[in-house]
């Protein structure tokens, strides 16, 4: 597979003045994206995701470490790197007096777009994110959500091998994200296409991103699947056995199976904690359920969800800073 | 220099699609052009028969002509307070920032964005003043010595002092962080040219062709100087830097 976007020790200082004090938005980041991954950076408000995009799109430079993304180093060949990705930033101006076609032309000329083909990539742009009706209309009438999705048009109209979206739908009332994050998986089924996607959304991340990296204080304090973060974080798997009547010797019975690590009983229910293979430690579990006597009505997959992933993260990384 | 062109395109029909920026620079050019061409016409329909008078007159055509030609170079200025520092406030310029174009390119079409139409301004009230004053001056021809001196500034002065004009525009406009600051500071600086080039107008007739020869060399050496200095100065890094 081809890497996408590699960052090793990645580290951008905003020089202080005497009234401001110097701010180490990216710290020592280390990133590796795979063509056609769609990666969430996920991270506080002030976490560094948007200096981090922009030095990645070579807005910004490097203070210390290197990075290549689409195969160009951000030092060396910034202008390559640039005509490769595509940038949505969040809460985008647009040329208010310019139609939505006349908008989309302009950026696809800028980035090269051979002219005969500039017609088509706009009228599919404008066609996927359904303003082909408002092509002829200035920018400046657009609401809020059509504006998110011309932002996105223009990001994807040279046709980038990665592109970074920062928070693609923030501001946007429910029905208009709920649009902007359909745009954004249909575009995602591009196998050729790589996604570095900045949000605070995080049911949005799990939904769009096949992976997540979480960054605080600069930082990168993880990366993995939505899955394999909580396994990680929370233990093998959380399961939950509804059983007509829970008793003591029920616990009992599961606490004595192999690859358990914890049960608790919640009125008809057991919780149980496992730390071996599922596959293995399951089958165990319900076994000895059923020899000890007790009626098993359902034995589920208790989910963690990716808000108490991050929520752990990014305290363990806060009280580890407080303890450094 | 593609790009720059591009760049050029879009920001003439965003700034000319805003009412007050054609307010601010076509209004008062056709106003100056029509009275100042008032002014000539008539002053030498009464010079009639008077020598003195017409040699007095016509001693001020060069210089009326340069003011209104060079009221394209205000325009200028209008027009390049809004090219960096209004694509901040309306939060554009990432966009821009983040395409291949090089910071020249960005830097030539900004200026070459104020450069044509200021340009267009000032050659339209020239002729404007000529007509006017033309059609004033009743059976009188317009004195030919006069009008070539106003030909040296139109011709060779006006399109460089316009450019260095633009490109102090442009180097100012991506220092600030508002289009009113921006404004603001480019009149200030751009004065003393425009008082500079006003000498010159003046002056012009008495000069060999040597001299006005030498005064196009440093205009054209200083337009360069400006034009490298000004893509330097663009710098992506620090524009991005001060947006948040």
């Amino acid at each position: 597979m081809t890497v996408a976007i590699q960052a090793k020790g990645l580290t951008r200082v905003y020089r202080g003045s005497r009234r401001r004090p110097e701010i180490r938005a990216v710290d020592r980041a280390d990133l590796e994206v795979q063509q056609g991954e769609v990666v969430g950076l996920l991270g506080p408000n002030g976490a560094g995701k948007t200096t981090m995009v922009r030095v990645l799109a070579c807005l910004l430079r490097p203070t210390e470490g290197t990075a290549a993304v689409a195969g160009h180093d951000i030092r060396r060949s910034p202008q390559e790197v640039r005509a490769a990705c595509g940038v949505s930033t969040e809460a985008p101006g647009l040329y208010e007096r310019l139609t939505a076609v006349e908008y989309l032309t302009f950026f696809a000329r800028v980035y090269g777009v051979p002219e005969r083909e500039i017609g088509g990539r706009v009228k599919g742009q404008l066609g996927a994110a359904g303003l082909w009706d408002h092509r002829d209309e200035r920018l400046a009438g657009f609401s809020k959500g059509m504006r998110q999705k011309v932002n996105l048009a223009r990001a994807l109209v040279h046709r980038p091998r990665v592109v970074f979206l920062d928070e693609p739908t923030s501001g946007l009332d429910v029905e208009a994200a709920g649009v902007v994050r359909e745009h954004i998986l249909e575009m995602s089924q591009d196998a050729d296409t790589t996604f570095l996607l900045c949000t605070h959304n995080l049911p949005e991340a799990e939904r769009l991103c096949s992976r997540i990296a979480v960054m605080n204080q600069g930082r990168i304090v993880a990366t993995g699947a939505p899955e394999e973060l909580k396994r990680r974080l929370f233990g093998g798997g959380l399961y939950r056995a509804r059983l007509r009547e829970a008793e003591a010797r029920h616990v009992e019975a599961v606490r004595a199976v192999a690859g358990v690590e914890g049960v608790s009983r919640e009125d008809h229910e057991l919780v149980v904690q496992i730390a071996g293979r599922e596959e293995e430690v399951n089958p165990r579990v319900v076994r000895s359920l059923v020899e000890a006597g007790a009626e098993v009505i359902a034995y589920a997959a208790e989910g963690r969800t990716l808000e108490e992933v991050y929520l752990r993260l990014v305290h363990q990384e806060g009280q580890e800073e407080g303890a450094g | 220099m593609r790009r720059a062109w591009l760049i050029a395109r879009k920001d003439m029909k965003e700034a000319f699609g805003r009412r007050p920026a054609v307010l601010r620079t076509v209004v008062p050019a056709v106003l100056l052009s029509v009275l100042y061409g008032v002014m000539t016409g008539l002053g030498i329909r009464s010079a009639a028969g008077r020598p003195e008078l017409m040699r007095a007159i016509a001693g001020q055509i060069p210089l009326f002509a340069s003011v209104v030609t060079l009221l394209g170079a205000v325009a200028a200025v209008v027009v390049t307070a809004d090219a960096i520092a209004g694509e901040k406030e309306r939060r554009t310029i990432e966009t821009l920032l983040a395409t291949p174009a090089s910071d020249l390119e960005i830097f030539v079409g900004k200026v070459v964005a104020a450069l044509v139409p200021a340009l267009g301004i000032g050659y339209g009230g020239g002729l404007l003043y000529f007509v006017v004053a033309r059609a004033l001056a009743g059976a009188e021809p317009l004195p030919i010595p006069p009008l070539m001196a106003a030909a040296k500034v139109i011709v060779g002065g006006v399109p460089l002092l316009t450019l260095m004009m633009a490109a102090v525009g442009v180097i100012v406009s991506s220092r600030c962080g508002s289009v009113t600051t921006a404004n603001q500071l480019s009149g200030l600086l751009t004065l003393p040219l425009f008082g500079a080039a006003l000498y010159a107008a003046f002056r012009i007739s008495a000069w060999s062709p040597w001299q006005v020869l030498l005064v196009l060399l440093g205009l054209v050496a200083l337009c360069a100087v400006l034009l490298v200095a000004g893509a330097k100065a663009l710098g992506r890094e620090e524009i991005i830097a001060r947006l948040d």
